[in-house]
């Protein structure tokens, strides 16, 4: 009976605390909507471009490369579709690859020049959220070693939060109607992850030219 | 200076409460002994205080080593930012063992003898050294956080080098004492339930500790999160809930064979109350939560993910219950329910820890990631230039 009334004690507790806080008019995490914060984690290993690619140096001179968890938490559920195929070239600049979220798209330019070696065949139908991980996009053969104009690191993790900043006051300028972005964005709150999905296709298309190119 | 009066909310009223009632509790404990302030007895002397404080008080505080071998022992970068609160909550989770011990304790102000008279055949013995080890080790590794905080970079670089040997002798230290809370009772089988009793105790014991611990990280995530109205590592606490369901399952097919076995399975078969017990464990810390989480959609709903969480440490509660408590109960001829003063202690030291751990990560970096190492090297060259 001890472990019963023990039990139920904690189970007592935890219904009061969402009692209360349904009473105070607040949302337990458990069910409130995921906030975009301003926290982002970036492999200390890999560079990042001012086009939210990321590289990473792989085996014989070869990199690879994905996209960002600013574009996870910017577009929310994505799945990523590659547009060349292996053997294909690519120059710096060029569509390469594709983010599907509900029914818009957007396009990646390919930050370096090079041959497409692989390309992650995994990534077929796949919902994305191992971005720095398995959900990488292809492994390039670059033209250039020349990898200065890339972010590492911290600074990689500064630019982020540049990144953050900028997209934040992208969306309360976009926004007429608040509560697409977030109830309290105007107040200086937050916005919620996936807040693009709520917008139109020119604000995506806008988005795509001021933070994709 | 301006006095700041904090707001009255319902749950500060609570904790208040809670911690008077706690307060009177401890006076009739020091002061009156263990019969005034409790219905122990010599034929029932361990309950609410050993099965719960201690048992899963360390228990639960597992998730702080698990999640320091996952990052730092299988280097799993990953799940870094899990770490620091994981360490904290263990470490003030030990701390609360030790203090809960010492109103269990007859002698309470002897606590220090296991320090100079040794028994090395004890198991006892083992246990309270390695609490004592693992709490320094704890505090070791949480050190790092506060001299972050207050800058003392030239000591922060030395605990980093000598970072990773301290973690190891923390996660040594840990399976040797979660393995050995079970053993504590390898010498009673005649006075417990077959369901429960098991030489594999100490295993047992061990990897409920580690799943439910992974659990208590997640709760402790959302908890966090609610308090300081932050966000939560979604996806990272998915795969803390998927790997903590599997170490569950696990755990539980070695019991299962266990029973088989050694004959005891059909102990199950009876309809009563302890193999109802049994089943609810079962039932509401593995088998709902391994449904849950097994499958993705489940995972990534943080309702779910939450809802399983709580599921995992009720079924944790009520395992460590049914064998410090339950399963004793019928063989001994005596009946235990926990006094007033009993309960109101172990709310206390509860209130105590949610207190401590809000007042650190308010003023401690406990939810900021990590400096890169060219960062430590930077500050330490202006700290050195300023000198």
């Amino acid at each position: 009976m001890v472990a019963l009334f023990v039990v139920l004690t904690f189970l007592f507790f935890i219904i009061l605390d969402l009692l209360v806080l349904k009473a105070q008019g607040k949302e337990h995490p458990a069910f409130a909507v995921k906030v975009f914060n301003k926290k982002f984690f970036f492999p200390k290993e890999s560079l990042i471009s001012t086009s939210h690619i990321w590289l990473q140096k792989v085996q014989n001179g070869m990199l690879k490369l994905g996209i960002d968890e600013f574009i996870l938490k910017a577009l929310g559920k994505l799945n990523l579709i590659p547009m060349k195929n292996e053997g294909e070239f690519v120059n710096k600049g060029e569509p390469f690859l594709k983010a599907v979220f509900g029914n818009r798209t957007v396009l990646f330019r390919s930050p370096i020049e090079g041959k497409i070696n692989f390309v992650n065949k995994n990534l077929t139908n796949k919902v994305v959220n191992d971005c720095y991980g398995d959900d990488w996009a292809i492994m390039i053969e670059p033209k250039s070693n020349n990898l200065n104009d890339f972010k590492k690191s911290s600074e990689a993790i500064k630019w982020l939060h540049d990144e953050f900043n900028r997209f934040k006051d992208f969306i309360a300028a976009k926004s007429n109607e608040p509560e697409l972005a977030g109830v309290t964005l105007q107040d200086g709150g937050n916005i919620v992850e996936g807040v693009l999905r709520s917008f139109d296709d020119n604000t995506i298309k806008e988005f795509e030219e001021q933070f994709l190119l | 200076m301006k006095l700041i009066i904090p707001k009255i909310t319902f749950w500060r009223v609570v904790a208040v409460l809670i911690v008077i009632a706690g307060l009177y509790s401890t006076y009739l404990r020091l002061f009156g002994g263990l019969s005034a302030s409790t219905n122990l007895s010599d034929d029932f002397p361990w309950g609410l205080w050993i099965g719960f404080d201690i048992l899963v008080g360390v228990g639960l505080a597992a998730g702080g080593f698990s999640i320091c071998a996952i990052v730092h022992i299988f280097n799993i970068e990953k799940y870094k930012p899990l770490a620091r609160p994981a360490i904290l909550t263990a470490f003030l989770g030990y701390l609360l063992v030790i203090f809960g011990l010492i109103y269990d304790l007859g002698k309470p102000y002897n606590i220090w003898h296991a320090i100079i008279y040794w028994n090395p055949r004890s198991v006892m013995f083992e246990v309270a050294w390695c609490v004592m080890l693992y709490t320094t080790v704890l505090f070791l590794e949480f050190i790092p956080v506060v001299l972050e905080k207050y800058r003392y970079y030239k000591i922060l670089n030395f605990m980093k080098k000598i970072g990773i040997p301290i973690m190891i002798v923390g996660i040594i230290l840990s399976t040797l004492h979660q393995s050995s809370l079970g053993s504590l009772f390898l010498i009673i089988p005649q006075k417990m339930s077959q369901i429960w009793y098991s030489p594999l105790l100490p295993v047992y014991f061990f990897i409920s500790a580690i799943g439910a611990g992974l659990s208590m990280v997640i709760f402790e995530a959302y908890l966090s999160a609610r308090a300081f109205n932050k966000g939560i590592e979604a996806e990272l606490l998915s795969r803390v809930g998927l790997i903590s369901v599997i170490v569950l399952m696990i755990g539980f097919v070695i019991k299962v064979i266990d029973l088989i076995v050694s004959g005891n399975f059909t102990l199950l078969l009876t309809i009563n109350n302890y193999s109802l017990l049994y089943y609810l464990e079962v039932l509401i810390g593995i088998f709902i939560p391994f449904g849950l989480l097994i499958q993705k959609t489940f995972r990534e709903n943080r309702r779910w993910l939450y809802a399983s969480a709580v599921m995992v440490i009720a079924g944790f509660l009520l395992n460590r219950l049914n064998v410090s408590i339950s399963s004793i109960s019928p063989e001994t001829g005596v009946s235990y329910f926990p006094s007033v003063n009993e309960v109101s202690v172990t709310l206390m030291l509860i209130v105590i820890g949610l207190w401590s751990f809000k007042l650190i990560a308010k003023n401690f970096p406990v939810f900021t990631e990590e400096m890169h190492q060219e960062e430590y090297e930077a500050k330490l060259k202006e700290n050195t230039a300023t000198n």
